[in-house]
């Protein structure tokens, strides 16, 4: 028994020793700075001070709401469309493989060059889209340039960009359904959205979950495309929390953007260990 | 063989080099064709923002005299991210030998005692550079840097032949500019030209009316600096922001997606009457459009209310900063000190006119400069009515300012709100400093 164990411990301890030095030891010491003002060679200890200016900053909450629209309608949209996407590609089409390509090309690209690409393509006076709304008749729209819309331009972006790996999972989720369903259910007179709904969908749970988590991650996480397309602006209305955090060690504030990173590592832990038990409870059930 | 002959060689030059330096001989060449700098390699940072031209030819001149051979290592992006890139490099021990960087608040932030050589001992060179630049980039006593390029004014650029056209004259106060403005929006044309879309070129108009905060409070950049004075309790300072937030109605319709060299090309091709901007655009221009299309434009400072003080911001240039853990200080330094020495400025002023007066005493302007230089901006220095920007005469700065602006442009928040929301964010810059404030 005891010889057991150690057997055990024995393949466990590199993985351990990683995860201690490049993660646990540098969590803790972020705690720690977060708690000073520090430069690169002195540190000064000043309690909770970082966090409460973080948390009484108006544009520091902005960046907190937009990180959870990005979240929200991001990891949304990509569960969904992705899931339309799929269910389209693995159906009886010809251009299929053609598709699959194409669906999949947005993600060989630098997500800098993405949003590079459609900075220009949305620019309110020169750029295709708007050209395109004219020439049909439409008024244009300042897609990057306006509040408003800024903030859905760049979701718009990143779901072009993000679909491309979901629908990838789940085409692999559904091609691997046994057509021995299908042909059951064709037989009993299911029409083929009660074949989508009623075996497509719950077959291929487990794709939806990992899509559902790694969208919310990768919304979470979103700031290259986001930083290329508008800088966080107009004003704050596309800065997230990565944004902001970037801003403040860029202008020098170490101790307040190491606070900002605790507060969206704490952020995205409690949201991300519920969703997760929340998804693994609804495979189990 | 050959390769025992090179390194034998290398080590004679190289053992030349550091007796003539250590003797601090002033003649540069050792012996005919050995130069003290043989065989070295200095690595400069800087952003393809700068107009390197100038310093292209002085670099050609330097590696002829010292032996030396100089290396740009040009990053690709401007602004914040350049700045943040400097920072990294800097921590990281990874930086060049030599580095162009700003002066003023963003270099003291640096840290400089930990990174750069302090050239302070070196009389002779120090003696040379004006006392507002020297203070720009001098930290406890040390100097670090010499001026990369001449001054320049954060100042209204305006389109001369659309003055004449209209028949308008030089607005000295802020409303007389706001009248021209409604004069040029009915004729058709875009009054002011908005080149939000990088950032910096957006807080222009708020940074460059530093003047006439100066002019209402001449003790504005020491109270702030020790928290006694505030943006949202001083009237001139809210009316810096209030001004952002004027001329909304008269920018171009995509002034939040343009971005600066694009607003280069369109003002030059004659498009937007005024732009308010740093005159380093001057350069800019002038090296893409040529002599006619600088020539057109004339400049002005930002006007506050009284018509008889009507002055000029003034911004210091960048400077150039050597490595202090570079093996190959000693070369960099020398370089430093050929770069302002009349020759380099004469070759760097052939290539590209100043933008402002030199911050190097008793070297007059050449005679290529621009119109808007000589006639215009001159006129302010002669007269006195100059004043170097807040970042030049206080250490801290904010995150929030282009943010802010753009807001204010925007028209989602007021004046006064942008101005308390960036005195709370100065007080984050304060607490990093060390500063005390109550």
């Amino acid at each position: 028994m005891r010889k057991n164990k150690i057997y055990h411990v024995g393949f466990v301890i590199p993985l351990i020793i990683v995860f201690t030095a490049f993660f646990l030891v540098p969590m803790v010491i972020s705690l720690y700075f977060s708690m000073t003002v520090w430069n690169f060679d002195s540190a000064k200890f000043c309690g909770l001070k970082n966090y409460i200016t973080f948390f009484t900053t108006k544009s520091l909450w902005t960046g907190v709401k937009n990180t959870l629209i990005y979240a929200l309608l991001g990891s949304g949209g990509i569960t969904v469309l992705a899931f339309m996407l799929a269910a389209f590609l693995t159906s009886r089409i010809r251009t299929k493989n053609f598709i699959r390509s194409a669906v999949f090309f947005p993600n060989l690209v630098s997500a800098i060059a993405v949003g590079i690409t459609f900075t220009a393509m949305m620019h309110p006076t020169k750029g295709i889209i708007n050209k395109l709304i004219e020439f049909l008749g439409g008024t244009r729209i300042n897609f990057l340039g306006d509040t408003k819309t800024a903030l859905f331009s760049v979701i718009l972006v990143l779901l072009w960009k993000g679909l491309s790996i979901a629908t990838v999972i789940y085409v692999a989720g559904i091609t691997s359904i046994d057509t021995d369903y299908y042909e059951a259910a064709a037989i009993d007179g299911a029409n083929g959205w009660a074949r989508l709904v009623h075996i497509t969908v719950p077959l291929c749970r487990s794709s939806i979950n990992t899509v559902i988590l790694l969208s919310v991650i990768g919304s979470f996480r979103n700031f290259d495309l986001m930083w290329a397309m508008t800088g966080g602006g107009p004003g704050y209305a596309t800065d997230n929390m990565a944004s902001i955090v970037y801003k403040q060690y860029a202008a020098g504030f170490y101790g307040l953007s190491t606070a900002g990173n605790v507060v969206l590592f704490l952020i995205i832990a409690v949201l991300i260990f519920p969703l997760q038990k929340l998804l693994n409870w609804k495979k189990e059930v | 063989m050959k390769k025992r002959f090179m390194a034998g060689l290398t080590a004679a030059v190289l053992f030349t080099g550091s007796v003539a330096a250590g003797m601090g001989s002033v003649t540069v060449n050792a012996s005919e064709g050995e130069k003290e700098f043989s065989g070295i390699t200095l690595d400069l940072m800087t952003t393809n923002e700068n107009v390197l031209d100038g310093l292209n030819a002085v670099i050609t001149a330097a590696e002829e005299k010292f032996g030396f051979k100089i290396e740009l290592d040009i990053t690709g992006s401007g602004g914040e991210d350049y700045n943040n890139l400097v920072r990294t490099r800097l921590a990281s021990g990874d930086m060049d030998d030599l580095l162009l960087y700003n002066s003023g608040a963003l270099f003291k932030q640096l840290n400089p005692s930990q990174y750069f050589v302090d050239i302070s001992n070196d009389k002779e060179l120090v003696d040379r550079l004006d006392e507002t630049f020297l203070e720009t980039v001098s930290a406890d006593g040390a100097v670090y840097g010499v001026p990369f390029s001449s001054s320049q004014a954060g100042c209204i650029l305006y389109n001369k032949e659309i003055y004449k056209e209209l028949n308008l004259e030089i607005p000295h106060t802020w409303d007389e500019f706001l009248e021209n403005c409604k004069v040029i929006k009915e004729s058709g044309q875009t009054p002011v030209l908005g080149a939000f879309g990088d950032g910096w070129p957006g807080i222009v108009t708020n940074f460059g009316d530093y003047y006439n905060v100066h002019a209402e409070n001449p003790d504005f950049a020491e109270e702030l600096t020790a928290g006694k004075a505030k943006w949202a309790a001083t009237p001139a300072g809210v009316k810096s922001f209030q001004k952002c937030g004027d001329i909304a109605e008269y920018l171009n319709e995509d002034y939040m997606s343009t971005g600066y060299s694009d607003a280069c090309d369109r003002f030059a091709n004659g498009e937007g009457a005024h732009w308010i901007i740093l005159t380093q655009v001057l350069s800019n221009i002038y090296s893409l459009y040529g002599e006619e299309a600088v020539s057109n434009i004339g400049a002005f400072g930002i006007p506050g209310d009284d018509p008889d003080d009507h002055g000029l911001t003034v911004w210091m240039p960048g400077a150039i900063y050597a490595n202090k853990d570079s093996e190959n200080a000693a070369a960099a330094e020398a370089f430093m000190k050929f770069y302002i020495s009349d020759e380099a400025l004469d070759l760097y002023s052939e290539q590209i006119p100043p933008d402002g007066p030199y911050c190097i005493k008793e070297y007059e302007m050449p005679k290529n400069t621009y119109p808007a230089v000589k006639d215009d901006m001159q006129a302010y220095f002669d007269e006195g009515k100059t004043w170097p920007a807040l970042e030049f005469s206080s250490p801290l700065e904010g995150t929030e300012a282009i943010a802010l602006i753009q807001q204010v442009t925007m028209g989602e928040i007021t004046a006064e709100e942008a101005a308390a929301a960036y005195d709370q964010n100065l007080e984050s810059s304060a607490i990093q400093l060390g500063l005390e404030w109550e």
